[in-house]
């Protein structure tokens, strides 16, 4: 826990405390922000005053009038509100669902989750087997529709559009959001063509660029020194780990805005697992990412808001420190230390 | 004490059925490969048929085989490709599908005698293409084709999903996942289909009879216009396949050597499939690597 907080600047403590509002009694001011990150693309907007937002309707507000026009119902987990954190406006959510639920067939897995994403934070969702976090994670691009008898309801706001409509376009969606699965699935392609091969079919065609690109995304990955030398070999010949990395480097060639990551060290090894979870901190400068994951520990070492799904319902959403340390709710308690789960 | 004997048991019982499988083809390769060999020469591969001399060869039936067999592919392959990749990843679950998938499986065991006659009957009587190498194919592909979908479907079905979600979360179509993502994976497997339903066309005699005709006319294979009457290459020509001829020469072969000449064939038959399986998987090997980066 300790490592949480120092690792935290100051200026991003304050943002996540006041992000830590629970979704449903943050809808004020998480729709004038995002109203305004759309406007300007992700991230890059300066967070609007903190003076009360409702009250201050950005000129843009119209652009998602679905959101402004209803107040949300509770989520039924709602904890209550921590009343210090409602004193500052939250940073402009990169984006964030509005009673989304998830069908398989009759059964709801998904239960009218409203939760903001802040802008480049990580953000976990823990909870046992079968409690929907990953039908969650997979909701957000749209990857569950290939489930047959998988449908939606509610909103999911990315950038200024629902992307729930049907009339979304999924295929430049899912470019805008990277994803990395449990097991490592690189193609079966040779790593520099794992990663160009994304980029490549976007457009960029010329060799240097491509080269350029590959270089840059497996540095990021901090991949580059071990693979270097042996660029047009197979990507299944690395091990576990090292596959995992490219498969992050492989999404983030497409420059996505936001990154999902289903259990991304769960099938590697603990040297692995570690690199991965740094690599994760370190993406967060540029990325928005939503983590899933079995391991409370992981969750507590990279994220910066945990999420607690218990069938299907989201039980508690705060800043991670406060879940782990002081948390609302006492399933989520029960959960964390361990009692059930 | 019991479990472990009954696995020795077990054990050898299927070790030996192993054997007993590789014993029969062995003897079945080894008696047709020694009693026709040694009638095999260049002048048997490459002459024309005699039909009450002695001295024929079987020249323009394995010209017609092999040329059938490409064909056939040409009809097969990219018809039995776009039915199985429709069935796998475009086609909703549901009754009709069921009842495609239904009918594909009756069509691939109908028996081939009714196959040629349906051929008789429509292709060559009522299309009008008459005994000719296009109704052949026409009538092989009535059974390839099924076993083409069947064969990509399954390859497909069996890529795993994360590298099809991998794909489409790179923000590929649905189109461009299949052809640059799974179809590759999928290569081996269908290339190994490929063969099998190549091979059916080598052996293939019933079907044959009737809308590729038993006799072949006089080729000269110097004319490589698919236009031309003699050339090998014209498709509406009748066509006698291998196995057919070697079901001829037996049944109603009046050269003396009748029976080397089917022996001689029959063993030139299964070489050529060999061959042909061989070549093929290597061909997989070799695109799958290209395509893959190796491993």
């Amino acid at each position: 826990m300790t490592l949480i907080a120092t690792e935290k600047t100051d200026a991003r403590r304050t943002a996540v405390q006041s992000a830590g509002e629970n979704p449903a009694s943050a809808t004020s001011p998480a729709d004038s922000p995002s109203a305004a990150a759309l406007n300007a693309g992700t991230g890059t907007v300066v967070p609007p005053a903190p003076s009360a937002p409702p009250s201050q309707p950005a000129p843009a507000l119209k652009q998602a009038p679905a959101v402004t026009a209803q107040i949300p119902k509770p989520a039924p987990s709602e904890p209550e509100p921590s009343g210090a954190a409602r004193t500052q406006a939250a940073p402009p959510p990169a984006f964030y669902t509005k009673d989304l639920s998830v069908f398989y067939g009759e059964k709801q897995a998904i239960k009218q989750v409203s939760m903001a994403f802040p802008d480049r934070q990580v953000v976990a969702l823990i909870g046992p087997s079968g409690c929907g976090k990953s039908t969650f994670l997979r909701s957000l691009n749209r990857m569950n529709d290939l489930i047959p008898g998988a449908s939606i309801e509610g909103e999911i706001w990315i950038g200024g559009h629902n992307i729930c409509d049907p009339k979304t376009d999924v295929v430049r969606l899912r470019q805008k959001i990277g994803m990395v699965w449990q097991r490592p699935n690189p193609f079966h392609k040779s790593i520099y063509e794992n990663v160009a091969f994304g980029p490549r079919y976007h457009g960029v065609k010329s060799k240097a660029a491509l080269d350029e690109l590959v270089e840059e995304c497996l540095r990021k990955t901090a991949l580059w020194d071990e693979v270097k030398d042996r660029l047009h070999q197979s990507g299944l010949a690395l091990s576990g780990g090292q596959q995992q990395r490219l498969c992050i480097a492989r999404s983030i060639a497409v420059k996505p805005d936001i990154l999902l990551m289903d259990e991304p060290a769960s099938a590697l090894d603990p040297v692995s697992t570690a690199k991965v979870e740094e690599l994760t901190a370190e993406l967060k400068r540029d990325y928005t990412i939503v983590i899933v994951t079995h391991n409370m520990h992981q969750a507590a070492r990279v994220s910066d808001k945990t999420a607690f799904f218990f069938l299907g319902d989201l039980v508690e959403y705060d800043e991670t420190n406060k879940i782990f340390t002081n948390p609302s709710r006492k399933s989520t308690d029960d959960y964390i230390s361990g009692r059930f789960g | 004490m019991k479990t472990k004997s009954v696995d020795r048991i077990m054990t050898g019982v299927i070790v030996g059925v192993g054997f007993l499988i590789i014993a029969l083809l062995a003897a079945l390769l080894g008696y047709l490969l020694i009693r026709g060999l040694g009638h095999v020469s260049w002048h048997f591969l490459t002459s024309p048929p005699e039909s009450i001399r002695a001295g024929g060869g079987i020249g323009p039936q394995l010209f017609n085989s092999l040329f059938l067999l490409v064909l056939t592919m040409i009809i097969t392959v990219p018809l039995g490709l776009g039915a199985g990749i429709y069935m796998s990843e475009y086609a909703k679950q549901n009754r009709l599908t069921a009842f495609i998938r239904l009918i594909v499986e009756v069509l691939s065991s109908f028996p081939s005698i009714v196959v040629g006659l349906f051929g008789l009957l429509v292709i060559v009587n009522r299309f009008g293409l008459g005994l000719s190498l296009m109704s052949g194919a026409l009538a092989l592909t009535v059974f390839n084709l099924p076993l083409m979908v069947r064969i990509t479907e399954q390859a497909l079905r069996a890529v795993p999903r994360e590298q099809k979600e991998a794909g489409l979360a790179l923000g590929l179509s649905r189109w461009r996942t299949i052809t640059t993502v799974m179809l590759p994976i999928s290569l081996p497997a269908i290339v190994t289909g490929t063969i099998l339903a190549a091979g059916r066309v080598f052996g293939e005699a019933a079907a044959l009879l009737f809308t590729a005709g038993m006799s072949s006319p006089r080729l000269d294979f110097t004319d490589w216009n698919p236009l031309h009457h003699t050339s090998p290459l014209n498709p509406f020509r009748p066509a006698e396949t291998l196995a057919v001829h070697i079901w001829k020469v037996n049944s109603e072969g009046l050269a003396p050597d009748a029976a080397q000449i089917a022996a001689g064939a029959s063993a030139v038959l299964i070489i050529t499939v060999l061959v042909f399986n061989l070549g093929a998987r290597w061909l997989g090997r070799v695109l799958y690597r290209k395509l893959t980066a190796g491993r």
